[in-house]
């Protein structure tokens, strides 16, 4: 128990003070959150941090109509006005939230506020009020330290997990949940098991959220970074984390940069690749030399000097402070002349990668039809084939991962797996090819599929599969595939042959009832 | 060519998972310590060495994706007479004229390095087996004598060692022909034959019928024998060479390294050349059967190996009632196997459609599941095309628009998809300038990034080779070159690729095969050449006068024997 100071208040701050350490064993009278520790100046971690339990729906892309459930254990920190900060991970597609404090007592029913899946965040609130009593919210470092030691902390088993670690430093890397580059903190350190929004401390503040693990490695989610898209949102700036929609190359073939005519001292990254946000034209063009984002020179390794965190790489330019369609001035050299280009941050989103990189809070968008399963490619279906699965998913596919969006392939649409019946038999060996035309109509999106089909070709439905493909085109009698999709639901415990957003209910479009399954004829 | 050729359809995943067949392969031998071997030592210490040759481990790590659709095998019928196995007891007689005439090969082989091109890798030592023909020749395994340097032959009973050339050599259907020389020169070896009665071929064996298995495998030093039975005969890929398929016999005679090249006999007849085991299955070795054999020596009797011809075609199974009505094929008709797609062969474009059907092959007519009845046996309908010889023309009844048509099909040897198979006896291109090394792409130089080459290599190099052709025509290469690796240099100190790159162009001109490079370097205007990297407009600058100053400094450096071998 902390020493009170007695004050005018005397006794009752000391009654206050004790009803709040007693939190568990007495149904103490409610009280605003944070009063009595701001009068105290104690702040005590225990008070701050709170365990989570996420259910979730757990998808199968093989069977892609099936749900079921999964559990996240997550670590969240109170900040102010009824707030629990945490990482976005293992929230999506939640179906229920629960809170413990002070690791012990029941838990309450959260629910999520507000999350950002490309920046890893998630703010989670409940409607119990009781639930805030004796709660002290944490207060966020801004400028996050870049050495010295840490605790890290989270309630484990109800018990208070408080262990040292060392940071080692502040650099760029990719979102956990994302393509886009943000901050994170690396720190070193012997704790176990984290990388769920543990609570990364130096003292009283909050420098962390911790967001990944490997050995004694953390990585974590800068309190800056939270802090700056906290206050963006409270002021409703905050648009989504943008990104630079290029790739580069540092500098370090002198060169290169005489080729391209820019005098020495060598600095600036060269541009690759560009447009990688489809149907946005990008001012910036292949072999353009960067030499300054917002007023921060370029070197040749794709570094800045940042006034607080010495030397970053060049695509945190792209959310210190700024988001989704803000501009930022880019001083590039392009043919031999340096010019200013105004470029708008485009905004990240899953979409803009041929093979999505996640699908988050939507049922799996499928097609069943004769026994055909017809899937969007995503990496959520490649991840079917493990975490290595660039290197076990067949060949093809996971190239894909490596295409952009085009107006004619905005998605590409494979045939997973044929679900035997009669009316595919001799083609169940086909599966995870990617279709190019259904009945001549070119599949562009999964939502191509049911409309090609009503328009079968002399009584069949013909399907064309991608060049390359092991099998390029396979057939099947129009006039039985409502039938048999009916009887493949009923045999196969299929409930629904379709799901297509953005209707966003599950539909079951055959109308005809479904038969007894005939008995498999013989040749 | 059917299901099993490299058309790069992409499911390397599928194709590893496959049960590996692991080559027969030669062994190292164990140096015998022979006392009385009397006079010098023997070269190499007495030392049991694992198999010196990594054999070509699994269909799916030395093939490309191969790109079926799986091409349901129906059961094989019973055989129309089975072939009755001796009894168990009863042994093969000791020094018959079948054990006489087996031979044992051990060869000093080198393989070459497609990562340093210039360079050959370590000389190795491994035996197989083989057994003597008519014309006083020994047939083995083309995989036996594969790279090889010095190769002795050591007979029945015979301490010698007899000095053999390579005569002929099929690395598609993974045969040779050796010849037995006096040391030194070019002559026959009358001596070598003496006692030797040549083995005589036999006709395809019954599945069930008793085969037994000749030559000397690991385990020991003096012939030895398994016996089995034939369980099955299909067309499979040939390991040897990774991107072809022809007819095996799978048998459960045990086949082990040493076995390569040894003959399998029934009724004293050989009725195949075992060339491939596998550790995933059990009791399971694999032998040519005579069929491919008789192919391989009516090829070489004009002097040279033409090879197997292949008409490029991809067939997929007509069992789909709606697909057949959609042809036209007659209701009561259960034949037929339909061209899914085709390779870009001129004489089978000239003749032959997707969407045709195939109805017979020569006198074999085609089942609607793609196989046709091969002197009993439910086999392929490869089978019946390998039978055809280079520039043969094969009569086809074929379904096309609702009717059946004649096609004459002219049969043509196919190589242009040789670097996505095994390479054998060439030595990989090169072209070093200014220390940096080119080569061109190839599965051999894939497999240089070890076993996991799949994963190592990167996807975009395997892209380029499997799949360019045939989902991209107009951006294909015929020999995409890649900038291997890099000899260290001031002069290229700064490069950030260090090797494993597409090349794209170089000073602006597109390299669509090796011998571009030296052009295109040679066209450099100014000072500096530019190299463009694919697939992402990476590229790199070296000042011309440096780099062809520097060369030669780097070629002595690094034992680099000439600047380029196109």
């Amino acid at each position: 128990m902390n020493r009170i100071l007695f004050s005018s208040r005397g006794a009752v701050a000391l009654l206050a003070s004790i009803c709040v350490l007693n939190l568990s064993l007495s149904a103490a009278p409610a009280k605003k959150q944070g009063d009595d520790a701001a009068s105290s100046g104690s702040f005590k971690w225990e008070n701050a941090l709170i365990h989570i339990e996420a259910s979730s729906k757990l998808r199968n892309y093989m069977q892609p109509w099936e749900v079921r459930e999964r559990w996240a254990y997550k670590s969240g920190v109170v900040l102010d006005g009824h707030q629990i900060i945490t990482t976005a991970e293992g929230l999506a597609d939640v179906t229920m939230i629960r809170l413990k404090k002070g690791g012990a007592g029941l838990f309450s029913e959260g629910r999520v506020a507000w999350i950002d899946y490309q920046a890893n965040l998630a703010i989670l609130t409940t409607d119990e009020k009781d639930f805030w009593t004796g709660l002290q919210p944490a207060k966020l470092a801004d400028p996050v330290p870049t050495t010295g030691p840490v605790r890290i902390m989270c309630w484990r088993a109800d018990q208070l997990e408080n262990r040292q670690g060392e940071i080692e430093q502040m650099t760029v890397d990719n979102s956990m949940l994302s393509f886009v580059s943000v901050p994170v903190l690396k720190i070193d350190s012997t704790i176990n098991g984290v990388g769920y929004g543990e609570a990364v401390t130096q003292g009283d503040k909050l420098i962390g959220l911790a967001c990944a693990q490997g050995g004694d490695a953390v990585t974590a989610i800068p309190s800056s970074f939270i802090e700056s898209i906290l206050k963006a949102r409270q002021a409703k700036t905050y648009t989504g984390l943008g990104y630079f929609d290029f790739t580069w190359d540092p500098a370090e073939n002198p060169l290169n940069l005489n080729y391209l005519k820019l005098p020495s001292p060598a600095r600036g990254v060269i541009v690759k690749e560009t447009g990688l946000k489809p149907g946005v034209e990008s001012p910036v063009k292949p072999h353009d030399v960067i030499l300054n984002i917002d007023g921060f020179d370029i070197d040749a390794e794709g570094n800045y000097r940042d006034p607080q965190y010495k030397k970053l790489c060049l695509e945190n330019l792209s959310s210190r402070g700024k988001w989704a369609g803000m501009d930022c001035k880019i001083k590039i050299w392009r043919d031999g002349k340096e010019m200013d280009v105004t470029y708008k941050l485009p905004k990240a989103e899953y979409g803009d990668n041929l093979v999505p990189y996640q699908s988050f809070d939507q049922d799996p968008e499928y097609v069943m039809t004769g026994g055909f399963l017809f899937e969007p490619l995503t990496d959520a279906y490649l991840r079917i084939w493990g975490p290595n699965w660039r290197q076990r998913a067949p060949f093809r596919l996971s190239y894909y991962d490596m295409g952009k969006v085009t107006t004619e392939h905005p998605q590409r649409v494979v045939l997973t797996q044929v679900i035997p019946h009669e009316i595919n038999m001799g083609y169940e060996g086909a599966r995870n090819v990617v279709i190019d035309e259904i009945n001549g109509v070119k599949i562009k999106q999964i939502a191509d599929i049911l409309p090609a089909l009503k328009s079968p070709i002399n009584g069949f439905d013909v399907f064309k599969f991608a060049p390359g493909e092991p099998i390029q085109q396979v057939v099947l009698d129009a006039s039985l595939m409502d039938q048999a999709t009916s009887q493949i639901m009923a045999s196969y415990n299929i409930p629904y042959d379709h799901y297509i957003k953005p209707a966003g209910i599950l539909e079951k479009v055959v109308t005809a009832p479904a038969p007894t399954p005939t008995p498999t004829s013989k040749k | 060519m059917l299901s099993f050729r490299c058309l790069g359809a992409g499911i390397i995943g599928l194709t590893l998972a496959i049960s590996p067949l692991r080559a027969a392969h030669p062994e190292a031998i164990t140096e015998p310590t022979n006392p009385s071997a009397g006079g010098g030592a023997s070269a190499t210490p007495p030392s049991t060495t694992p198999p010196a040759a990594t054999p070509p481990t699994t269909g799916g790590t030395t093939a490309l994706p191969s790109g079926l659709t799986p091409t349901p095998s129906a059961t094989t019928p019973a055989p129309s007479s089975a072939h009755p196995a001796p009894p168990l007891g009863t042994p093969v007689p000791e020094g018959s004229d079948t054990e006489k005439s087996v031979v044992q090969i051990i060869t000093s082989f080198q393989e070459p390095n497609w990562s340093a091109p210039w360079m050959a890798g370590m000389a190795r030592r491994a035996t197989g087996s083989g057994f003597l023909i008519a014309g006083n020749r020994i047939m083995t395994n083309a995989h036996v004598v594969a790279f090889t340097k010095q190769l002795y032959v050591r007979k029945y009973h015979d301490p010698q060692l007899y000095v053999a050339r390579v005569e002929f050599v099929a690395h598609d259907v993974d045969l040779a022909i050796l010849r037995v020389v006096e040391p030194g020169t070019d002559k026959e070896n009358a001596d070598f034959y003496k006692g030797m009665k040549p083995l005589e071929f036999g006709p395809l064996p019954k599945v069930r019928s008793t085969v037994v298995t000749y030559g000397f495998p690991a385990g020991g030093q003096q012939i030895s024998y398994t016996r089995g039975v034939v369980s099955r005969i299909e067309v499979q890929g040939y390991v040897h060479i990774g991107n072809r398929a022809f007819l095996a016999v799978q048998t459960d005679a045990a086949i082990n390294p040493g076995n390569s090249g040894g003959p399998v006999i029934q009724d004293d007849k050989v009725v195949g050349v075992a060339f491939e085991g596998t550790h995933a299955l059990e009791n399971t070795g694999y032998f040519i059967p005579t069929v491919i054999i008789n192919h391989f020596l009516a090829d070489i009797k004009d002097g040279s190996y033409h090879g197997v011809p292949d008409a490029g075609l991809r067939l997929a199974n007509m069992q789909n009632s709606a697909f057949r009505r959609m042809l036209k094929l007659p209701a009561d008709s259960k034949q037929g196997v339909r061209i899914d797609r085709m390779l870009d062969i001129p004489s089978t474009k000239a003749v032959l459609k997707p969407n045709d059907v195939i109805m017979q092959v020569g006198d074999y007519p085609v089942d609607e599941d793609g196989t046709i009845t091969y002197e009993g046996n439910t086999v392929g309908v490869s089978t019946a095309l390998d039978l055809a010889q280079d520039n043969d023309i094969i009569p086809l009844k074929v379904w096309r628009d609702g009717q059946m048509i004649d096609v004459s099909l002219p049969m043509k040897v196919y190589r242009d998809d040789a670097a996505q198979g095994n390479q054998y006896d060439v030595l990989p291109p090169y072209y070093v300038y200014g220390g940096l090394v080119f080569t061109s792409l190839s599965l051999d130089y894939l497999k240089t990034f070890g076993e996991n080459w799949t994963d190592a290599a990167g996807r975009e190099l395997i892209y380029e080779l499997a799949y360019r052709h045939i989902e991209d025509p107009d951006h294909w290469r015929p020999q995409p070159v890649v900038l291997a690796s890099i000899l260290s240099h001031s002069v290229n100190a700064n490069f950030t690729t260090r090797g494993q790159a597409m090349v794209d162009k170089i000073n602006g001109i597109r390299i669509n095969s090796l011998s571009d490079v030296p052009k295109a370097f040679a066209a450099t205007t100014g000072t500096d050449a530019v190299i463009e990297f694919m697939p992402d407009h990476h590229f790199e600058v070296i000042r011309k006068d440096d780099a062809e100053k520097a060369t030669p400094d780097i070629l002595s450096t690094y034992h680099v024997p000439a600047q380029s071998r196109l």
